[in-house]
């Protein structure tokens, strides 16, 4: 009984919800309201609210409801990004490796692909070997890539599926050729209910 | 003329009852038990997924849960989960039906369907439904095909939920659709009347053995 009680006040103890102002940012962002919702945002950002920082980062990376400033966007991103906030970390490492709205930096790609791909986030992980089979991030390596490649594909990325299946037609990312292997992995990703 | 025994009583009671609850049900009833649920199904959600709780929409057939999930590709889009909540009301018409068969006083059935429907069966109901929303956001966030049921095909900026709590919340779906429903009403129906079905089932031994 003692311990369903704990139980249930450390429960009810999580359960701050978020913060009025962020509620009310996301319902204008909802609306299209994107001026008014980076200025709900900042104070938010600022206090070191990584959800806000975030939100408003990406705002900033787009130039929606305020000007373009790659600077604070990529500084407000990165902050989110190590407080653990994985659309950050995605996103910055994203835009990073795209040059979309900040400098090519593939450097800095790879290390938040890296953080997101950590918690086990396919995309990330799909991103990384792509980074590793083409070089994008230094030495081109197929070992290293075919690795994320499983990952990815183990943590249900389709497009990884289908990259293993292509090696393995052609004999690519270290594998043998071997047609039987391919048409397995292509036939995984058929919709089977049980 | 002799009078029917309780248990061929209880079953004609049923083949009466039955029709008109759920007839009032199909036709428009679920209209107010959701009425009922809609809000606090908002509170169960806001209480126990904080961090992915924007907002609730509980109006109609089919409710709204309001995410703070974006697509991969677009974090300034949110992701709305639709909930179907009329399947799960089911359940009233049935304790309903149950409830107004049952061969006991008229004022025993008003207290037995009140109490039932206030202890049992609305909080059951909320059950399910919750259950089938947190499955629904799992699902979201796991991006997995489990228990004949399709992921978004977009990928929502979410770390992956831990394979337990994934599968725990695919049991918790299977378990609230297709168990729940017809199991928790007829349940409740026993609970209240254990007294009756305890004499029903000594006279269907007493009969029996009186046979042999």
């Amino acid at each position: 009984m003692r311990k369903a009680t704990i139980a249930v006040m450390l429960l009810l103890a999580g359960c701050g919800g978020l913060p009025e102002g962020y509620r009310e940012a996301l319902d204008r962002i909802k609306g299209g309201d994107h001026a008014s919702a980076a200025q709900l945002l900042l104070p938010l950002a600022r206090s070191g609210h990584a959800p806000s920082q975030f939100r408003l980062g990406v705002l900033l990376l787009r130039g929606k409801g305020v000007n373009p400033d790659p600077g604070l966007a990529a500084q407000l991103l990165e902050q989110a990004a190590q407080a653990g906030e994985l659309g950050a970390q995605y996103t910055l490492a994203e835009a990073a490796r795209k040059g979309q709205g900040l400098p090519r930096d593939a450097r800095l790609a790879q290390r938040w692909f890296e953080a997101a791909a950590e918690r086990r986030f396919a995309p990330a992980e799909m991103a990384l070997a792509e980074m590793s089979e083409s070089g994008e991030a230094g030495a081109i390596d197929p070992q290293r890539a075919l690795e994320w490649y499983r990952r990815a594909a183990g943590h249900g990325f389709a497009q990884a599926t289908m990259r293993l299946a292509g090696a393995h037609e052609k004999g690519e990312l270290g594998l043998p050729v071997d047609a039987r292997a391919a048409a397995d992995l292509r036939s995984s990703l058929g919709y089977r209910p049980f | 003329m002799r009078p029917l025994d309780p248990a061929r009583r209880f079953g004609l009671g049923a083949l009466l009852w039955m029709p008109v609850t759920f007839g009032i049900w199909w036709f428009g009833g679920w209209a107010y038990f959701v009425l009922l649920l809609a809000p606090l199904l908002k509170a169960a959600l806001a209480l126990l997924i904080p961090d992915y709780f924007l907002g609730f929409r509980g109006t109609g057939s089919v409710w709204y849960l309001h995410t703070t999930l974006s697509p991969l590709h677009d974090p300034l889009a949110l992701l709305s989960i639709q909930i179907p909540p009329i399947r799960y009301t089911v359940s009233f018409p049935l304790f309903w039906g149950l409830a107004l068969a049952t061969p006991i006083p008229w004022k025993e059935r008003g207290y037995q369907l009140l109490v039932g429907t206030a202890l049992v069966v609305v909080p059951a109901v909320l059950l399910m439904i919750l259950l089938y929303a947190l499955f629904q956001l799992g699902i979201t966030i796991n991006h997995q095909a489990v228990l004949a049921q399709l992921p978004p095909v977009d990928w929502y900026l979410a770390a992956p939920l831990p394979d337990w709590l994934f599968y725990l919340l695919g049991v918790g779906r299977q378990v609230s659709t297709l168990v729940l429903p017809l199991v928790i009403p007829v349940l409740a129906w026993a609970g209240l009347n254990g007294t009756l079905l305890r004499e029903a089932l000594v006279r269907v031994r007493r009969e029996s053995g009186a046979a042999a």
